[in-house]
């Protein structure tokens, strides 16, 4: 009773602290006011180490929404993680996983991001490996590697900035070619942590952790804080890396919808599609859609948390199956879960008037209005419809089909802590989307031809109609034979073996020759041992010497005497 | 009749032989003192333990010293008849061989470990420190540069190779003190005055071993990997590796004056470091072994009678061979 107790406090702390801060932030907002606080903690030569506050309406209300979804799952894991052996390292590590993030969100200093970037990716290791086994272990430590890989980028730039004497980026405005290198390297940081294609991979792996951790890591905090960091910066550089970062993002997208269309995983369903979210507000940042960037950040932190905590209701009622071929019917026995479930699925979708419709009609409106290339366009309406489609076909599955799980079920809402956790969620997810736009986002500005205002809505309609005809069982089960391309697509294009079989084999081949020929062989012959055995032969044959009679000592030195006696 | 007389007699010789070529202002009364000291130190060799062994060395040791003894005679005549007459470097190169084979120097030492093999460890001491100053310091007045360096460095590297086979606590110091000669000489090539501080620490950290050699009975290894008092052990390894040079301990001050004076000569400092490197290679393989890889015990094995009064003067002496490298250095700062 007592742990209960403390989910509630720590709910309410950050609950309350997150009503502060968003409404902070909108006093911040409507003033167009922001505080820039730095303290200098230590000068060294020519160069300070300060820790730096800077506090604008983005970075707050960003935080609000981190602590407002944090704090309901931790109200929400009251419930989920009950009877866990482990309670306390699960709170420490869900606060540390918090507070990483407010210092990544407060502090527009590298060295201070990094140390956020740093705990957020060491706590994420900890939480992937939660439940201890090799699957977690294969999965945590492909994680923590692919986000190593950004670590390492950030401190690259951390070494670059030493140049300019001072880490806070956001004091650097300007387009020098160093700062230009910075910022390129905290944008392919950023591709690491929100895991665009090279290191996509993870991110489904990640689905290892208990679900309130995916549903605090895949909302709000991991992913998200690289699409925040290029946001912090896009507010102040422009990129040079645009193309490169457009292609990325929307190939991640289409990546993503199309291998959620073949999962079978609901958890692994709900990461691609986390996966292709990112994609497209890192597709709007590549554009220099900024602000929306942002807008759809927030509105994907509601419905995403709000989607994975009611997966996880549903996977708890289900004792831990994850796998939709054996669910259905949800309507009739969940009916609070499954229309949590049902909201924030067409959130995602951007179902109108929900909070996804906001923001991602406003990137995809903007971005046809940009100078724009045929084929980045064709696969972001592409993808946006997979979204529709894969969406529709996880409705159908969990909700409308009858019900095929074997045996007999235990499945109610109830009245729960999970399900109250939700409802807070669900309000804001319906609401929030026209909220945030009306306060924060001038929409005035999209002006379009008929055809291509109505090209969204006749994508989403198309990918609902392919939703449909996919998840009828007698057009894909008879077809689905297997093929490389459904391997191909249905396993993120094989980015899963190519980042981690390949990356190990080689230089743990090339280690053990190394170690077989240089530590194991020719060098112990040419090094250590080879000596040793040499001096010591050598020892023997000057012992043989010594074993003459002493006149011929002394004949060696009349010899020598009388050979420099005639010099 | 039988004459006896007791060791300190021909000690307060052996003090006074060395005295007088110390302070002689001629070669000739350089050579009286080498020869009171060589007359006085063969009775002690025999005397003090009279065995096979102990005579077997005496005449070993004689007539090796005496041949050198004799050349040195030989060039000092040599200056005395061509002095005026001539700059003939002769007598130097003559002396410099004579004085390496007095001192034991490559290729000239194979004599040295046997005649030190059979002496106690009272006469190993004064074998190896105290015998060796009056040659030195002859050899540091008159000395042909490049027969010196070459000596000296054969000698290092031989004594540094030969010891490493070596099982005898006796031959190990025979060795290592064969190397240390190669340093001193390769200071002495410099004109360098430092080869006496050299020598001083080598004699103390000779002492500490010798002494504790004696005390705790020690001639073979294989009785140091028996040795069942650990503080034992440890006195001995840190005072062997502080006789190898190895950084923190005392031994190693020296050869840090060594390189600062050898500093100018890039191969010379190379070969000498390489071979003290082989040496403690040795030491630590000894080390290694005696620590880890077994420690017999026997319950039959006889009692160590070691007193706890010596035990304390080598812990003291022990104590200065770990940090004695700090006030020394700054005395030489």
């Amino acid at each position: 009773m007592f742990v209960l107790s403390m989910w509630n406090l720590i709910f309410l702390l950050f609950f309350s602290f997150s009503f502060i801060l968003f409404f902070s932030s909108m006093l911040f907002l409507n003033l167009s006011y922001s505080l820039y606080l730095s303290w200098n903690i230590f000068s060294w030569g020519s160069t300070d180490i300060n820790m730096i506050f800077l506090l604008d309406w983005v970075c707050l209300m960003f935080l609000s929404f981190v602590l407002f979804i944090s704090g309901s799952v931790f109200y929400y894991s009251g419930e989920y993680m009950e009877g866990e052996i482990n309670l306390s390292r699960f709170i420490f590590l869900l606060a540390g996983f918090v507070g990483s993030m407010g210092l990544l969100i407060f502090s527009p200093n590298l060295i201070s991001i990094l140390l956020g970037w740093d705990g957020l990716g060491l706590v994420s290791y900890c939480l992937v490996i939660y439940y201890q086994n090799y699957k977690s272990l294969n999965a945590g430590t492909l994680t923590v590697l692919s986000n190593r890989v950004g670590d390492v980028l950030i401190l690259l730039g951390i070494v670059w900035m030493i140049n300019f004497g001072d880490w806070s980026f956001v004091a650097w405005l300007g387009s020098s070619n160093s700062l230009i290198l910075v910022s390129a390297l905290i944008v392919l940081a950023s591709l690491t942590k929100s895991a665009q294609i090279p290191f996509s991979a993870w991110l489904p792996a990640a689905m290892a952790a208990p679900t309130p951790v995916s549903s605090l890591v895949h909302s709000s905090t991991l992913v998200t804080a690289g699409i925040y960091l290029v946001i912090r910066l896009g507010w102040v550089y422009d990129f040079w890396m645009n193309e490169l970062l457009m292609i990325l993002s929307v190939l991640t997208m289409f990546m993503a919808g199309l291998g959620a269309c073949f999962e079978f995983d609901l958890k692994k369903i709900i990461a691609l599609s986390t996966l292709s979210q990112l994609g497209l507000m890192m597709y709007s940042l590549s554009l220099g859609l900024v602000k929306v960037a942002l807008f759809h950040l927030l509105m994907h932190t509601l419905f995403k948390a709000l989607l994975f905590m009611s997966a996880g209701c549903i996977i708890h009622g289900f004792k831990g199956w994850q796998d939709i071929r054996m669910m259905g019917n949800m309507m009739i026995s969940l009916p609070f879960i499954s229309s949590c479930f049902v909201v924030s699925n067409l959130a995602l979708s951007g179902m109108p008037f929900l909070a996804g419709f906001y923001s991602k009609d406003m990137i995809l409106e903007l971005s046809l209005m940009e100078e724009l290339n045929l084929l980045s366009l064709f696969m972001l309406f592409l993808s946006t419809g997979l979204t529709v489609a894969y969406t529709f076909r996880l409705i159908y599955y969990m909700v409308r089909r009858d019900y095929v799980m074997s045996g007999s079920g235990n499945l109610s809402d109830g009245w729960g802590v999970m399900v109250k956790s939700c409802i807070g969620l669900v309000t804001f997810s319906v609401f929030f989307g026209a909220l945030i736009s009306w306060l924060s986002m001038d929409v005035n500005s999209i002006i379009l031809p008929k055809s291509l205002k109505n090209l969204t809505l006749t994508v989403c309609i198309l990918g609902l109609i392919l939703g449909f005809f996919m998840s009828q069982s007698s057009y894909t089960f008879s077809k689905m034979k297997f093929s490389l391309m459904i391997w191909f697509s249905g396993s993120m294009w094989f980015l899963p073996y190519l980042s981690s079989q390949p990356m190990t084999y080689i230089p743990l081949k090339l280690g053990s020759e190394i170690m077989k020929f240089g530590d194991m062989g020719w060098l112990e012959y040419l090094g250590g041992q080879g000596i040793s055995s040499y001096i010591s032969n050598m020892s023997l044959k000057i012992q043989i010497m010594s074993m003459n009679s002493l006149k011929v000592f002394i004949l060696i030195l009349w010899i020598l005497v009388s050979v420099f006696m005639f010099f | 009749m039988n004459l006896y007389f007791p060791p300190f007699i021909y000690s307060f010789f052996l003090f006074t032989g060395t005295m007088i070529t110390v302070s002689s202002s001629s070669l000739f009364g350089a050579w009286m003192g080498l020869e009171i000291n060589l007359m006085s130190f063969i009775p002690m060799m025999i005397n003090s333990e009279n065995n096979k062994k102990s005579t077997e060395s005496a005449i070993k040791y004689f007539l090796i010293q005496a041949i050198a003894s004799g050349i040195v005679i030989f060039s000092a005549l040599y200056f005395y008849f061509f002095n005026s007459s001539t700059l003939s470097q002769v007598p130097n190169m003559l002396i410099t061989l004579a004085l390496s084979m007095k001192l034991g120097m490559a290729p000239f030492h194979f004599w040295f470990p046997e005649v030190l093999e059979g002496l106690n460890w009272i006469n190993s001491l004064i074998l190896l420190t105290w015998q060796k100053i009056s040659p030195l310091v002859i050899l540091s007045l008159f000395f042909y540069s490049k027969i010196l360096i070459t000596l000296a460095l054969t000698s290092a590297l031989l004594g540094a190779i030969s010891g490493i086979n070596q099982t005898s606590m006796r031959k190990i110091l025979a060795f290592s003190s064969i190397s240390h000669l190669g340093w001193i000489g390769g200071m002495m090539y410099f004109n360098s005055s430092l080869w006496l501080d050299y020598f001083m620490v080598y004699s103390f950290t000779s002492f500490i071993l010798c002494f504790s050699f004696w005390m705790l009975d020690l001639n073979y290894f294989s009785q140091l990997t028996m040795l069942k008092n650990l503080n034992a052990k440890f006195i001995i390894f840190i005072n062997l590796l502080s006789l190898g040079g190895l950084p923190p301990l005392l031994g190693f001050l020296p050869k840090w004056m060594a390189m600062m004076v050898i500093k100018t000569s890039f191969p010379i400092l190379m070969i000498l470091i390489l071979s003290s490197l082989i040496t403690l290679y040795f030491y630590t393989r000894l080390c290694f072994s005696t620590f880890t890889l077994y420690i017999q015990s026997m319950t039959w094995f006889k009692k160590e009678n070691s007193s706890m009064k010596n035990f304390f003067l080598l812990s003291i002496l022990t104590f200065f061979s770990i940090i004695g490298i700090m006030p020394m250095s700054l005395l030489y700062l």
